[in-house]
């Protein structure tokens, strides 16, 4: 199973980024065992989903000079010492998986770049504007990263 | 020579504050203070919102519980509205209510307090975590996540999201329950019984562990208060308040809660931005009670669901004044709200689409009152000829129990501080009276990653004699 995470503020501007691809990818997934997940930020429960993929991808916004660059890295699981009750980070996850359930998903995380974060439900009109090419570069990492087509052709809005 | 030591900020709570502890010229604690450090403004800044916003404002208080901010928030509403809200709409409101403590009890205990009681006290602190647990017992670790996840599911199926859903609404709720969405539920409260079950047998046989926190931890005598209802069973929706006193004996009894007024006050200290509340005919700080599932429990005849009940039985056995047993209560309270959920899916009219009450304001105000994971939480809003507020009464369940946190701080502290040489294991036990009680005292604001803590024991000549720091 493939399992894609997209996670965001949705009123946050460009934060909500992540999410909002994940979303609108999502009506076009190939086939039923992958699964298309949105949060507003990750939890520990999410370890029960992840537990059970072969391959997780995170999509997240993140800060960084070039808006709309799409930057990708595996992620090692970590058991991180630190708070597990509101926020976790990726490799914590797959930490937590691997503690509690004796499994090891493959993990890839995509960040955004984002160009501002104040309160706003939309994305940034920056962002608006590369957000076809942003989906583009994201679906070929995530294919990449999975060896299999995940999306079927899809037009941009 | 008199010292202070600060334990800033305290951590595994939701929120932030911190802890001071003063040493008198032999070196042992002469006093103690619990600190809520924050302050949030919802009462001052929803003044001049329409009253029908109420609902979805307040949920924005919390996090981790909005649910009961929604709850409450929404009751204060039916009473603007002056209305009986259907009798159907009020099962799926306790449903989801019994949902959100079921959720928020997992994390409390599973999350923020089961390391201290799986690895014990004086455990290094980088095992005192999650992880720490998984690695001893990880069914027990599992059991945590999956019941959260349970709580947390059956909000979304009711409410449309896991987090500030919009469902409840003021007269009632905005959708009736599917037949399928109910039958995910049932499958869902099921494990999560079992789950529930199993983890109350293990706690059980563990108490033995505990003598000495148990002990330290029911030093302070307070009275108690929580919603109860006609049958003298556990009410975490609507009912009357009830008070006993430190020996269970009762105080007052069949107290409207929209008449709060009359015999809750509330106390400014120095020391702290959150206020304490306490029984005004008794005065303060005489009239200091605790709310939460202790209290609840110490209130009622019995739970009103069977297993709960066998559950509650044991329970009397112990100490009721020991705060350390919240974490116990918190237990029985999840079974219960299991099983409640079980028997509220189970009524007749659970699918019936009369789930809201329309109506304009009809007085200008209204108190809501429900049960919070933490405790008794009152809404209270007052409005103008338009629907605007003009003015809005929170006191939340974490407040009742601010002034006997803070004594309990204070016991603990002379309990197991000793000297101008602090340990890891002391440092934790002053947290963890604080971490018994669960207080949610910002519910916005969190923290990422390892939150810093520094105790330092400081002369007045501010060398510093000692220091922990994790």
């Amino acid at each position: 199973m493939i399992l894609i995470i997209g996670y965001g503020n949705s009123l946050r501007g460009d934060d909500a980024v992540g999410l909002q691809i994940a979303q609108a990818m999502s009506q076009s997934l190939k086939s039923s065992d992958i699964h298309v997940l949105i949060a507003n930020q990750l939890m520990p429960e999410l370890v029960d989903p992840i537990h059970t993929a072969a391959l997780v991808v995170f999509i997240d916004a993140c800060i960084g000079s070039v808006p709309g660059e799409v930057r990708h890295e595996n992620v090692e699981p970590q058991e991180e010492v630190g708070s597990f009750t509101h926020n976790v980070s990726p490799a914590s996850l797959l930490g937590a998986a691997r503690s509690l359930y004796g499994t090891v998903p493959a993990g890839v995380l995509i960040s955004i770049v984002g160009s501002q974060f104040n309160y706003a439900c939309e994305l940034s009109p920056e962002l608006q504007r590369r957000l076809p090419n942003i989906t583009d570069q994201v679906k070929e990492i995530i294919e990449s990263s999975a060896k299999v087509q995940v999306y079927e052709e899809f037009e941009h809005a | 020579m008199a010292q202070r030591i600060t334990i800033d900020p305290v951590t595994r709570i939701e929120g932030h504050a911190k802890i001071t502890i003063q040493l008198n010229d032999a070196g042992e604690v002469e006093d103690a203070h619990f600190h809520v450090t924050q302050l949030r403004g919802f009462e001052k800044f929803c003044e001049g919102r329409p009253f029908h916003e109420m609902p979805s404002l307040m949920s924005r208080i919390c996090g981790i519980c909005p649910v009961s901010h929604l709850i409450a928030s929404a009751k204060a509403c039916d009473a603007l509205l002056a209305v009986k809200i259907p009798p159907t709409a009020q099962n799926l409101r306790r449903i989801l209510n019994l949902a959100q403590i079921a959720q928020s009890h997992a994390l409390s205990f599973f999350y923020l307090s089961s390391p201290d009681l799986l690895l014990g006290m004086d455990a290094d602190p980088a095992k005192r975590n999650l992880f720490g647990v998984a690695q001893v017992q990880p069914q027990l670790a599992r059991d945590g996540i999956r019941l959260r996840q349970i709580g947390q599911q059956i909000i979304e199926l009711l409410g449309g999201k896991r987090i500030h859903p919009a469902w409840v609404v003021p007269g009632g709720v905005s959708e009736p329950l599917t037949a399928e969405k109910r039958e995910q539920m049932l499958t869902m409260v099921q494990d999560g019984f079992e789950i529930a079950l199993r983890t109350l047998y293990w706690y059980q046989a563990a108490i033995t562990n505990y003598t000495e926190e148990i002990r330290a931890f029911g030093t302070v005598r307070t009275m108690f208060m929580g919603l109860t209802n006609e049958r003298d069973e556990l009410e975490m929706y609507d009912g009357f308040l009830r008070l006993i006193d430190a020996d269970g004996k009762p105080v007052t009894d069949r107290l409207a809660p929209e008449n709060y007024e009359q015999f809750i006050a509330e106390q400014v200290e120095p020391w702290s931005y959150l206020k304490s509340p306490f029984y005004k005919p008794l005065g303060y700080p005489a009239g200091i009670y605790r709310v939460g599932p202790l209290a609840r429990l110490n209130i009622v005849k019995s739970c009103g669901t069977p297993n709960a009940d066998k559950a509650l039985e044991q329970f009397r056995k112990l100490d009721m004044q020991s705060s350390f047993h919240y974490h116990y209560a918190r237990l029985i309270e999840i079974l219960y709200c299991f099983e409640k959920i079980d028997q509220l899916l189970h009524t007749p009219d659970i699918l019936s689409d009369r789930v809201r009450a329309q109506a304009q304001p009809n007085t200008d105000q209204g108190v809501g009152v429900s049960e919070a994971p933490r405790g008794t939480l009152i809404h209270h809003y007052q409005i103008d000829e338009n629907g605007l507020i003009t003015r809005a009464n929170l006191i939340i369940a974490t407040g009742h129990n601010n002034y006997a946190m803070d004594r309990s701080v204070l016991e603990v502290a002379k309990r197991f501080v000793h000297g101008a040489r602090l340990s890891e294991g002391m440092l934790n036990r002053v947290e963890a009276v604080i971490r018994a009680f669960d207080p949610c005292l910002s519910c916005s604001t969190h923290a990422i990653g390892q939150m810093p803590l520094q105790l330092q024991l400081v002369a007045r000549s501010g060398e510093v004699i000692d220091e922990v720091k994790r």
